[in-house]
């Protein structure tokens, strides 16, 4: 406040209040007093009607904050207290595209040279131009200029749309912005793709990775757009064959089109009152509210504050060379709450344990506190804190600590680490280099790997890039590992970068051979890379629109596949007395199998004709109707069918009962010529329920056709002779 | 002619590193390493550590324009964006940091040092204080 006071008319400083002018981060962390800046880009008349100090903060939209100068002196633990932090901050926030807005003199953000290009490039496109105003064309317009921003940048940082998480929510935007050109522009192909190569250029300079990546971004954008042009288009038919009573189209119905078809809301809403139906709100908001509250109990997550055990110690990550440390201290904990379930978070002085990062599983293994031991459930990284999960706090958390690793488990996840980048390396060579990184997991019992390239793998190329890794394997190739040295250094040797990494000022550079793999990683590797022993491809996949996956093992886990198929391949071989091959055996043998099917196929139907034969001559008239009853054998119900149709169509008025036994059940069949159901008002359905009592059966059908099945076998005969009876 | 947005976003990071602050890159806008956020939302975001005091820069003045993504809280709803002028889902955030070094007067003296070198179109500026 004095600091301001030297500088601006006191007309211009407004006191704030704790609501506005007391910045936190979240619930929890540092905080402090903020000062903000608020330009007024009212005319003249207007301020001097309304002095601008009484519209700060109002949300008036000429009134506005530009710029947020937080001081940060505080930490606000759980309990909701404050305490002084050792050391005082600055942190402060501009929104550029406000300040752009400012300075060029415009009315709308959307009206400065950030969103223009992007504009006038959705009027080409669609033949439409924006009129500056709030029609829902113009909204679409602005909807498309911002989205498309946000879907770019995030899936040129690696995050590709997805069902869940950050992925879900790329998803959630690039949707919206379909169904604003799908519904207010009138197109109806994939748009927003075509605006990613002039917003790559608009941001060259500034964020390289979009322009970088601008084909591959712009594949996944028009493979989601693709996709979900076709949802709705099945959502529109779904909704047309909606049933709506007088008008009314329930809550139930909408959620489920939302939910389970993926069709929008407010799509729904003005296509319903296109057709004059209203929507049960109350019932959709019911049933949304509802799956929300769902999702939120599987996510709750409580955290406490942390119990400083020691304040003068730093975490170190010692890993890379330890793999157990002696004399470790806690330096903090806290517990946590996370499904019901409590456990403990401890952050040490120094740790062998590889905290989850680059797609490297976090380390397990034990803290033995004098002679109590601790099992460490899993290793994470919160910010830069390495955090060790336990499930229960020692007595004695002062005490000095023996930190061990589980090495099995480590040593496997290396070997697992160094193959990744060998198969980077090797499919960079064999596909082209076009492909990067777009996923990664190395867990000790198998690795999975994500690349951007767009055709499925041959499986000559599937070979090749296995034929070079193990040859890389079988070379022993030593590890060499440059640790702190500038990103600019690494860049300048050659290392693959990987875009959406956050990288310090000094990077840790990982090379197998200096011609072959160079990597910037902080994950854990082998010391040559003959421990991998052998390398083996699992499968190879489609995860997303131009996203291969590939899942592989090392070591003992290749081994035991290469074993288990190896012996499969014996035992099948063992059924076969000659020796030309399993291949041929197993060609032979189906082709074999197909020539006996035919076979069957043609004796059955033999077999049909005769009976079909002898049931004709079996026939008598009766009442002017021709009258068959008869047992059949070795025929199924289908084949029977289709011979009682025959039989109808060849002799005219007929009545065809069967009688036949199918999987130890007793069977009868009635069918009936249309013409003697017109006549006589027979109905097959209703009198094949008096039919099936001697077999205790159940059945019906309808007035022509129907059939019924019951457990008494020794009814049949009767069932035949009862039908006669029943004939007017 | 007034500044092109690559121009006003040059002079910021010009004026803040002439006061000696280094110029660094902006984080990724999707979150590693944080359970509670899945998209940068701040400029500060990626100097959370610092401020708790867990890591120590380089250099303790730091500036950069952060890409940031916000699709929920007052202002945010997904569904509002595109209907009024000024909101956005993802934004540029032009920041200054000092991490224990300088602190209020020579902050607030820059912005508004800042602030009168580029030729803004407004009249008044105002400040809000607590």
């Amino acid at each position: 406040m004095a600091e301001w006071r030297k500088l601006i008319h006191p007309d211009h400083i407004v006191f704030g209040n704790k609501k506005d002018n007391f910045w936190e981060m979240g619930e929890t962390g540092p905080c402090g007093p903020c000062s903000e800046i608020h330009f007024d880009l009212r005319s003249d008349e207007e301020i001097a009607e309304i002095p601008g100090k009484e519209l700060v903060n109002k949300d008036h939209p000429q009134v506005i904050e530009i710029w947020n100068n937080v001081f940060i002196q505080y930490n606000r633990k759980a309990d909701g207290s404050l305490e002084l932090l050792p050391a005082m901050h600055v942190d402060t926030g501009m929104g550029l595209e406000r300040l752009v807005r400012v300075i060029q003199n415009k009315k709308s953000n959307y009206d400065t040279d950030l969103f223009t290009g992007t504009i006038s490039k959705i009027s080409e496109l669609t033949g439409r131009s924006y009129q500056y105003g709030d029609t829902r064309q113009d909204i679409a317009f602005r909807v498309l200029a911002d989205h498309i921003r946000a879907i770019s940048f995030t899936i040129a940082d690696g995050q590709l749309p997805s069902n869940t998480g950050a992925g879900y929510v790329i998803r959630r935007i690039l949707r919206r912005a379909v169904r604003y050109y799908f519904s207010y522009l009138d197109y109806k192909e994939p748009l927003l793709f075509q605006l990613v190569n002039t917003l790559a250029k608009q941001f060259e300079f500034v964020f390289p990775e979009l322009i970088l990546q601008k084909s591959f971004v712009e594949r996944v954008i028009r493979e989601e757009e693709k996709s979900f042009l076709k949802t709705l288009d099945s959502g529109l038919r779904k909704l047309d064959e909606v049933k709506v009573q007088d008008g009314f189209l329930e809550g139930q119905t909408v959620f489920e089109l939302y939910d389970t078809y993926g069709f929008p809301i407010d799509l729904t809403r003005l296509i319903a009152s296109e057709k004059n139906w209203t929507i049960d709100e109350a019932g959709f908001e019911k049933a949304l509210s509802e799956q929300k509250e769902r999702s939120r109990a599987d996510s709750k997550r409580e955290t406490g504050d942390w119990v400083i055990v020691r304040n003068d110690e730093k975490s170190e990550f010692l890993g890379y060379d330890n793999l157990f440390l002696e004399d470790v201290l806690v330096v903090k904990y806290r517990f946590l709450k996370q499904k019901d379930k409590e456990f403990i978070q401890l952050v040490l002085n120094k740790t062998p344990f590889y905290p989850e990062g680059g797609g490297q599983i976090g380390d397990t293994g034990l803290l033995i506190f004098d002679h109590e031991v601790i099992q460490v459930l899993d290793t994470k990284k919160e910010n830069d804190l390495i955090i060790h999960l336990v499930d229960r706090i020692p007595d004695n958390v002062e005490t000095s600590v023996f930190a061990e690793v589980n090495m099995v488990k480590r040593k496997e996840t290396e070997r697992n680490h160094s193959a990744t980048h060998l198969l980077h390396a090797a499919l960079r060579s064999v596909l082209g280099s076009h492909v990067t990184q777009k996923g990664s997991l190395v867990r000790p019992d198998y690795l999975r790997f994500d690349i951007s390239h767009f055709q499925k793998m041959t499986n000559e190329e599937i070979k090749q890039v296995e034929k070079i890794v193990n040859e890389r394997i079988r070379q022993n190739i030593p590890l060499q590992e440059s640790r702190n040295i500038p990103v600019k250094e690494a860049q300048d040797a050659g290392a693959m970068m990987l875009f959406g990494e956050k990288y310090g000022d000094k990077v840790r550079m990982i090379t197998f051979d200096d011609s072959f793999s160079k990597e910037l990683c902080g994950g854990c590797h082998v010391k040559g890379t003959g421990e991998i022993g052998l390398f083996k491809i699992l499968s190879e996949g489609a995860i997303a629109a131009g996203v291969r996956r590939i899942e592989a093992c090392t070591a003992q886990y290749a081994e035991e596949y290469v074993r288990d198929f190896v012996e499969e391949v014996h035992a099948s071989k063992s059924f076969f007395k000659s020796n030309q091959g399993l291949t041929k055996n197993i060609s032979d043998l189906i082709d074999e199998n197909q020539k006996l099917k035919k076979e069957v196929e043609k004796w059955m139907l033999q077999h049909a004709n005769i009976i079909k034969q002898t049931l004709a001559k079996s026939a008598e008239v009766y009442r002017d109707q021709i009258v068959i009853t008869s047992m059949v054998e070795n025929l199924d119900s289908k084949t029977i069918k289709t011979l009682s149709y025959q039989l109808e169509k060849e002799l005219g008025d007929t009545i065809i009962l069967i009688g036949f036994v199918e999987n130890g059940k007793a069977n009868i069949m009635l069918t009936i010529s249309e013409k003697l159901v017109a006549s006589k008002q027979y109905h097959a359905g209703n009198m094949i329920k008096q039919l099936a009592a001697p077999i205790q059966g159940g059945g019906g059908g309808q007035a022509f056709f129907a059939s019924a099945g019951g457990p008494v076998l020794e009814g049949l005969p009767a069932a035949l002779t009862s039908l006669k009876a029943m004939l007017v | 002619m007034s500044m092109t947005a690559n121009e006003i976003r040059q002079k910021f990071l010009e004026f803040f590193a002439s006061k000696n602050h280094k110029i660094v890159n902006s984080a990724p806008i999707v979150v590693k390493d944080d359970p509670t956020l899945m998209f940068t939302n701040a400029g500060m975001n990626q100097f959370k550590d610092f401020f708790l005091g867990n890591q120590k820069p380089d250099n303790p003045r730091l500036v950069d324009t952060q890409k940031c993504l916000r699709v929920s809280g007052k202002h945010n709803d997904l569904e509002e964006v595109g209907v009024d002028t000024y909101h956005h889902t993802m934004f540029e955030m032009l920041g200054n940091w000092s991490i224990g070094d300088y602190f209020k007067a020579e902050a607030i003296s820059w912005s508004w040092e800042l602030l009168a070198s580029i030729q803004t179109g407004q009249k008044t500026t105002l400040c809000d204080c607590f």
